[in-house]
């Protein structure tokens, strides 16, 4: 049946692959394409089409501020590439320590600054800031819009009270996509 | 529980060895609703979800399914790494993960959409019945070790859970037909959609195999043909989600069974023919509780008749319950905690085989908790959980579990765990009384024939194994990952046979009976090692490989009293390599290869006639996809080309064994 030939085939194709596998380790490259966060900064640049912030309407890009170390800073500036939102340009901005926060139309809370969400919402309080966070427990620190994977689906909660009291209007389009509001509350 | 958080991982996990992923869409251009509807776990990238799971894991995908060719559940399971599956004859499969391997492999637990297909009467699964139609499965996870703290008894060394799609991703209808050399005929229709928010699909279809071969070629007793029908309904509202789906089977099943003969004075083997019948009705309810909790009631009702070639009936009949609770508490704690009752009915209608009793009805109850906790930044787990059960034949038994996992960097994960699972008594451990062989009179049985008689115990109890696994797993590249696994396994209170004394019977010859009882005394060692790679060689070109190892070594313990028989001592090595290839030619053809080899098989213990060596073998298989266009898809696969015929496995008990021969089928599939 041949199955000495074919033995000797397959350990040298295993072994081919063994070699690769030592190449391939050495080269290396860490590039991330989660698709997770390609679909979340696609929603973030949809806020930026579907939210209106008071007394900025006119012209000036929209700025999205990133605050903190993450998955989201890169696929955000690769989706926004070369894209408007109402006719205003968009722009990315990473934000340091020092800068101050309000200095842009969206927020959005790395992974690494979990830990302080409660005081950047403090520190907000009031301002035409959308604060965008990623993950279930900045909801009671008050953020205003925050990533869930529902039914292995990307969505978002909004804090419409909250977004309200800082003056932003949000579209009937994005709250319809948004996670009914009664889970919040709990 | 399939659905529970190890589910969701494993799905996440699936997805990076779908195709085409070098080119993902701008999702910038997508709608609100676009985007709130892609399923991330069809994209999502595989090794960061899995890297968080402290386990030997592995998915077949849909994608897996449609282009490896193979054409039942029970062939399907050679795509995974560490799975050993031979083929005994045309309606039974020998599927064994780190154990002795043998049709009456025990110590794995198979799942369809949580319902387990584990049979209580005789310990094992039969391959041949109740399975979905390959279409309509999402995904099959195939966790190698311990999977009793989750999953419970049985899991022992290791869990099949097939996963069926969401009918809500199943709308339309869609028609399939082929005809081949082994798979003479087969065929399918599913239509699903929806009405409101309730999500539907509802399926007929069957199939009739040609019998396997003969040694010297000729058609063996075995062929088996198949018709199924079932529905299955999803739906939310609000925080709630719920799945109700049923099914039912009516198989006809032809065999060669092996009866030793006073009247002959030796075993005959005579064809025989039955009809198996099943059927299926799960529900599951969930419910998000605040931001973290789910709350999950599942239920289901399974009955199973497979007879033998020596019982006119073989029924079980299971009514299972189970509910459960996942939540988060603080950052660190991530709970899940549970409890279920399953009432088991077992009935036997007797013929050359006995049972006492031959029906019963018992309760088997569990409860289990369970903690996930993240530490440093979500880069060291440590989960910890135990599952106490009551089993009726068994007693109360522990199943703790415990392992810890490590990410020093992205997308590298290092993991150890221990477990001890249990493998609880079936009926037929306990009650049965079957002949299985036959020795004609010579000098050395005192001039009379002696009949073999294998007869079940009252007192057989609990297996039990500690198992030590450690593992690696990590993407080195985008288009390249590899696992490798080691384990350690220490059997104790294994099934062993005790001999009794022969006693004469003078009628309807006069001959000597001797029985073999069921008991404990065996124990056993196994260790091995798996590894498993993954290469995206060009945007087209994706191949993917493992190799297994694995040493068993079986003994009685001093506290078996003389007499006792335990099949095995030293197994020789076993080694296995598998290699797939998938190549998309252009937008509408693919052409895939796969090639799987074995090393010789241990002899098994068959303890109607002579141990068989199952010599080494290497499978290739080979499928030609065309699609025509986007309604209309053909395929053309030939399998086992490399020869005539091949004998895969020995049989065991009851039935005789075949030869796997070549053949070849071309299958069409409609979609509107």
């Amino acid at each position: 049946m041949g199955g000495t030939a074919w033995r000797a085939s397959t350990i040298a194709l295993a072994a081919v692959l063994a070699m690769s596998l030592a190449a391939a380790g050495g080269a290396g490259t860490m590039a991330s394409s989660d698709v997770e966060t390609r679909i979340k900064a696609a929603f973030i640049y949809n806020f930026a089409r579907f939210i209106e912030w008071p007394g900025r309407s006119g012209a000036g890009p929209v700025r999205i501020g990133i605050l903190g170390h993450g998955e989201l800073a890169s696929p955000l500036e690769e989706v926004i590439r070369g894209k408007t939102a109402n006719g205003r340009s968009i722009e990315v901005t990473h934000i340091g320590a020092a800068t101050d926060m309000d200095c842009c139309e969206i927020l959005v809370i790395e992974h690494s600054e979990s830990k302080h969400v409660a005081e950047i919402v403090q520190s907000l309080a009031g301002k035409p800031v959308l604060t965008v966070c990623d993950g279930g427990n900045c909801v009671r620190d008050g953020v205003m819009v925050v990533f869930q994977i529902v039914e292995e689906s990307v969505r978002f909660q909004i804090n419409q009270q909250a977004a309200e009291h800082a003056g932003l209007k949000i579209s009937s389009q994005l709250l319809k996509v948004a996670i009914p509001a009664e889970g919040r509350h709990q | 529980m399939h659905f529970g958080r190890l589910g969701v991982f494993i799905a996440l996990a699936a997805a990076s060895r779908a195709f085409g992923q070098t080119n993902l869409p701008d999702f910038g251009n997508l709608s609100l609703d676009q985007l709130a509807n892609i399923k991330v776990t069809s994209f999502t990238n595989k090794e960061q979800k899995l890297s968080q799971v402290a386990g030997a894991v592995y998915v077949i995908t849909k994608e897996q399914i449609a282009r490896s060719g193979l054409t039942s559940v029970p062939e399907l399971l050679r795509l995974a790494p560490g799975v050993d599956v031979a083929r005994v004859n045309g309606n039974q499969w020998s599927i064994s993960i780190r154990e002795t391997v043998g049709v009456y492999s025990n110590k794995l637990l198979v799942l369809i959409d949580g319902r387990s297909i584990y049979s209580p009467v005789f310990s094992g699964v039969y391959w041949e019945l109740g399975m979905p139609l390959l279409d309509d499965i999402e995904r099959i996870e195939v966790i190698r070790g311990p999977g009793a703290t989750i999953w419970g008894a049985n899991a022992v060394l290791g869990v099949v859970n097939i996963i069926t799609r969401n009918s809500g991703d199943t709308h339309g209808t869609t028609v399939t037909a082929g005809a081949g050399s082994s798979d003479r005929a087969f065929g399918s229709v599913t239509t699903g959609g929806s009405f409101g928010s309730t999500n539907y699909r509802g399926y007929f279809g069957g199939y009739d195999n040609e019998p396997l071969r003969t040694a010297s070629g000729a058609r063996a007793d075995d062929g088996l043909s198949n018709v199924q029908g079932g529905f299955r309904l999803d739906g939310s509202h609000k925080r709630d989600t719920w799945t109700i789906e049923g099914d039912l089977f009516r198989t006809e099943e032809n065999d060669t069974a092996e009866n030793p003969s006073l009247a002959a004075q030796s075993v005959v083997y005579s064809p025989s023919q039955f009809t198996s019948l099943a059927a299926n009705l799960t529900g599951e309810w969930r419910r998000r509780l605040g931001e973290t909790g789910e709350l999950r009631f599942s239920s289901y009702y399974d009955y199973a008749n497979r007879p033998e070639p020596q019982a006119a009936s073989v029924e079980a009949r299971t009514w299972d319950a189970a509910v459960q609770y996942d939540f988060k508490a603080g950052h660190i704690h991530n709970l899940s905690v549970g409890g279920g009752e399953r009432l088991i009915t077992d009935k036997v209608s007797l013929g050359e085989i006995t049972f006492f009793p031959d029906n019963l009805t018992y309760v088997n109850l569990n409860g289990f908790a369970q903690d996930e906790m993240h530490f440093v930044h979500d880069t060291l787990l440590f989960t910890a959980g135990a599952k106490l059960e009551r089993n009726h034949f068994g007693g109360w038994g522990p199943e703790p579990s415990a392992n810890l996992l490590w990410m020093p960097r992205k997308h590298h994960s290092l993991w150890i765990s221990a477990a001890r699972p249990l493998r609880t008594p079936s009926l037929f451990e306990i009650a049965v009384d079957a002949p299985f062989n036959f020795t004609p009179a010579s000098p050395a049985t005192g001039g009379l024939p002696v009949l073999g008689l294998f007869a079940g115990s009252p007192t057989f109890s609990t297996e039990s194994v500690k198992d030590f696994e450690a593992g690696y797993r990590a993407q080195l590249s985008k288009a390249f990952s590899a696992d490798v696994t080691g384990f350690y396994d220490q059997f104790s209170n294994i099934r062993s046979f005790v001999l009794g004394s022969p006693v004469f019977v003078p009628a309807p010859v006069p001959h000597l009976e001797l029985t073999a009882s069921t008991a404990n005394g065996g124990a056993a060692t196994g260790k091995g090692a798996e590894s498993s790679i993954a290469w995206q060689v060009l945007p087209d070109w994706k191949l993917e490989g493992s190799y297994t190892f694995m040493l068993i070594d079986t003994w009685l313990t001093g506290t078996a009293p003389p007499g006792s028989l335990n099949g095995g001592g030293k197994e020789p090595s076993r080694n296995k390599w598998r290699l797939q290839s998938y190549v998309n030619l252009s937008k509408s053809w693919t052409l895939d290869g796969f090639l799987y080899w074995t090393s010789a098989g241990s002899p098994v213990t068959n303890y109607g006639q002579a141990n068989v060596l199952i010599p080494a073998y290497t499978r290739f298989d080979i499928r030609l996809g065309y699609k025509v266009n986007r309604f209309f898809q053909l395929s053309l696969a030939g399998q086992n080309l490399l020869d005539a015929r091949h004998i895969e496995a020995s049989s065991e008990l009851l039935t005789a064994y075949s030869y796997v021969n070549r053949s070849v089928y071309l299958k069409s599939t409609w979609q509107f």
